[in-house]
């Protein structure tokens, strides 16, 4: 499997051809069922990943276009699927999803279209929020994870955004996230990318979002994990000393590992990522729209002094 | 339709029907009433009882039906979603009681035409929430208009887009279910907030005809979540292009508006009425509430928040008709005209269920 990162702009040709391009390499590698032994994370278990079964896990937190950046775009994960299932028809793809505690999963994949997708391309929809589990043995003891992941290779497909706790929100916040587990948690972002041992990722930067989003018609993809976050992390302008796991879930101890994980992103293929991270904007997610307590204690007094009454919207409970 | 004037001494006994989001802000603007008692309150949701509680509202039911059946009330308003309208002013009608409703007066024409009559069966007022008149930027286009200051108006534009019941990132609070059904809410956006537009349109210029219309949804769910509607008003023979849109991050100090006339003379635009800031606006309307205060003077109610001021100004409105014995201001056939114009705009629609298309 080709180690470097593969990436490229959408200023030209449909989403399809682009991603059936940049994702080659890690397409020929699942549709030939190879063995996940080429990744820069340390597999920390000895399981059998069934090389039939394919889960793609996009980002689909909540209900937002995908135009803002805040989501996985479907069209890229259609395509992904269409490039998988040409290349390998018996293989068996699913879409493994969960949401952020605000909203049903079920509701978020409907509204922004992945069930159809699914069905376009054959695909299962696994909603991990009530699937069922499986105990994976690690050196570190049993880990349980849901068992669409448990028992296929797994490729998160990130958006490109950051996120009001995480300076970005990548493959590795992502699979916390999917897995049931809380994504700033540096240690269990690591233990999950270990044990579920994803054997590349897709980043859909189609669009992002950095403070603002950007048409920024890229895609980033490969099969070394840590590079590719490593070339997003380049991408939003963020050290990857920032990412929650980021360092307990690479292969750190060695240093020419870690030379090839930097080499390799330095060296994106086909975009100039450098140049589009100084075109994206800079800022950060817009503050809560809860209202600070001290805006709460002003209002207050003023309505004590005014005889005005207090609007509902102040309330801390909504 | 007139009704018995109140005795000018004796209070109006209230209930709101429904303390979600809008009814909260009606128990807050009917506290603040000096000849209005708030009887009681009635929600199905825990969280929202409790709410009425903690700002002084002791009786409490967790079903409409009981609390008019059990309290002795004079009015009621109805802020329950739209399925229940209907229902809800029937349980009401019985009890004498007249009801002040929340839009869309109920869920499709042929359902508030059957409220309507239930209602002028019972001898009770009909008032309905479109707040949007009450803006006081939109009061100031209308008016100015009404004077004749840009004569002749042969075009105009309205626009209300916000995000619905979505939030904005970071999003804190769950996804509210019924919003998004066209079954319960009577459809999506056009009736949530194009019903408003229609009001304030026919409030302006007379009657309206749908000349055509458009609807879609930026993501798959299972309303449109933004209509276009071209219509002309029949007496001022004014063309409007009219849209609404529940796809738009929205902060709490943004409220998206446009009301724009283009006259044979000039233009009104109702942007040039609205606060430049509305932190500014906020800090300007506490200075001045307090100032009244000293003075002796009843404060501008919300005024700081801008556009809630409209709901209690509407409710003020409402229950001033009710006093008197008149019809109200904002009455059953306003409401009954928005919802057919809804209607009128669906039918000239049609909508195809579009998965998300991201442009490239």
């Amino acid at each position: 499997m080709t180690r470097g990162i593969q990436a490229r702009s959408l200023d030209s040709g449909d989403v399809g051809e682009a991603v059936a391009t940049v994702a080659e390499p890690l397409l020929d590698a699942l549709a030939g069922g190879e063995p996940s032994d080429d990744v820069d994370w340390v597999a920390d278990t000895d399981r059998v990943v069934d090389a039939d079964r394919v889960a793609l896990v996009p980002d689909v937190h909540y209900p937002y276009h995908p135009s803002t950046g805040m989501t996985t775009n479907p069209d890229v994960v259609g395509a992904l699927l269409s490039a998988l299932t040409s290349r390998r028809p018996g293989v068996d793809p699913v879409l493994a999803v969960r949401s952020g505690p605000e909203v049903d999963t079920r509701r978020t994949v409907g509204y922004l279209g992945f069930d159809d997708v699914a069905n376009e391309h054959g695909a299962t929809v696994a909603v991990l929020d009530d699937a069922a589990t499986t105990d994976v043995e690690t050196s570190t003891g049993t880990r349980t994870i849901p068992t669409p992941l448990a028992d296929a290779a797994v490729v998160p497909v990130p958006s490109a955004r950051i996120d009001g706790a995480l300076p970005l929100f990548g493959s590795l916040a992502l699979l916390a996230r999917t897995v049931g587990t809380d994504p700033t948690d540096a240690t269990s972002v690591a233990r999950v990318v270990k044990t579920v041992d994803p054997v590349g990722a897709v980043v859909d930067a189609t669009y992002t979002f950095t403070g603002k989003p950007a048409r920024a018609r890229a895609l980033l993809a490969g099969a070394d994990v840590a590079a590719v976050e490593h070339a997003l992390a380049r991408l939003l302008d963020v050290d990857t000393g920032q990412i929650p796991g980021f360092g307990g879930a690479a292969r750190a101890t060695d240093t020419g590992e870690r030379s090839a994980r930097r080499s390799a992103a330095s060296s994106v293929e086909g975009l100039d990522v450098d140049g589009l991270a100084a075109a994206l904007p800079d800022g950060e997610l817009p503050a809560s729209t809860e209202p600070h307590r001290l805006v709460r204690a002003g209002y207050r007094l003023y309505t004590r002094v005014s005889g005005d009454v207090y609007p509902p919207q102040l309330e801390a409970d909504g | 339709m007139t009704v018995e004037p109140f005795d000018p001494t004796e209070s109006v006994r209230l209930a709101v029907l429904g303390v979600g989001n809008i009814g909260k802000v009606h128990v807050q603007a009917a506290r603040a009433m000096d000849d209005v008692e708030l009887v009681a309150v009635a929600d199905a949701v825990p969280e929202n009882r409790a709410y009425a509680n903690r700002v002084g509202v002791d009786v409490v039911y967790d079903d409409y039906a009981n609390l008019l059946r059990t309290e002795p009330v004079d009015a009621v308003v109805v802020a329950l979603p739209p399925f229940l309208h209907r229902d809800a002013v029937e349980h009401a009608a019985r009890r004498d009681c007249h009801v002040f409703v929340e839009k869309p007066l109920a869920r499709t024409a042929s359902e508030t035409r059957d409220l309507l009559e239930t209602a002028t069966a019972a001898d009770v007022l009909v008032g309905v929430d479109h707040t949007l008149r009450y803006i006081p930027a939109v009061r100031r286009v209308r008016d100015e208009y009404a004077t004749g200051a840009v004569g002749d108006v042969p075009y105009a534009t309205i626009a209300r887009v916000n995000y619905g019941s979505f939030a904005r990132p970071p999003a804190r609070e769950p996804l509210p279910g019924w919003h998004l059904d066209g079954d319960a809410a009577g459809g999506g956006v056009l009736v949530e907030l194009g019903v408003h537009l229609f009001d304030v349109l026919a409030w302006t210029f007379g009657d309206l005809e749908v000349l055509a219309a458009d609807m879609d949804s930026q993501i798959d769910v299972p309303v449109e979540d933004s209509a276009t509607v071209l219509l002309r008003a029949t007496e001022t023979d004014t063309r409007v292009t009219l849209h609404c849109g529940s796809y738009q991050w929205e902060d709490d100090d943004e409220f998206n508006l446009t009301f724009r006339l283009e006259g044979l003379t000039g233009t009104l635009d109702a942007d040039e009425h609205l606060p430049d800031s509305f932190y500014g606006n906020a800090a300007k309307s506490a200075v001045s509430n307090v100032a009244r205060r000293l003075a002796g003077r009843e404060p501008e109610y919300f005024g700081p928040t801008y556009y809630l001021g409209a709901y209690y100004a509407a409710l003020r409105d409402f229950l001033d008709a009710v006093r008197a014995g008149e019809t109200p201001p904002v009455d059953g056939h306003d409401g009954l005209r928005a919802v057919e114009l809804a209607e009128a705009a669906y039918e000239r629609a049609e909508r195809p269920r579009q998965p998300p298309e991201v442009p490239r």
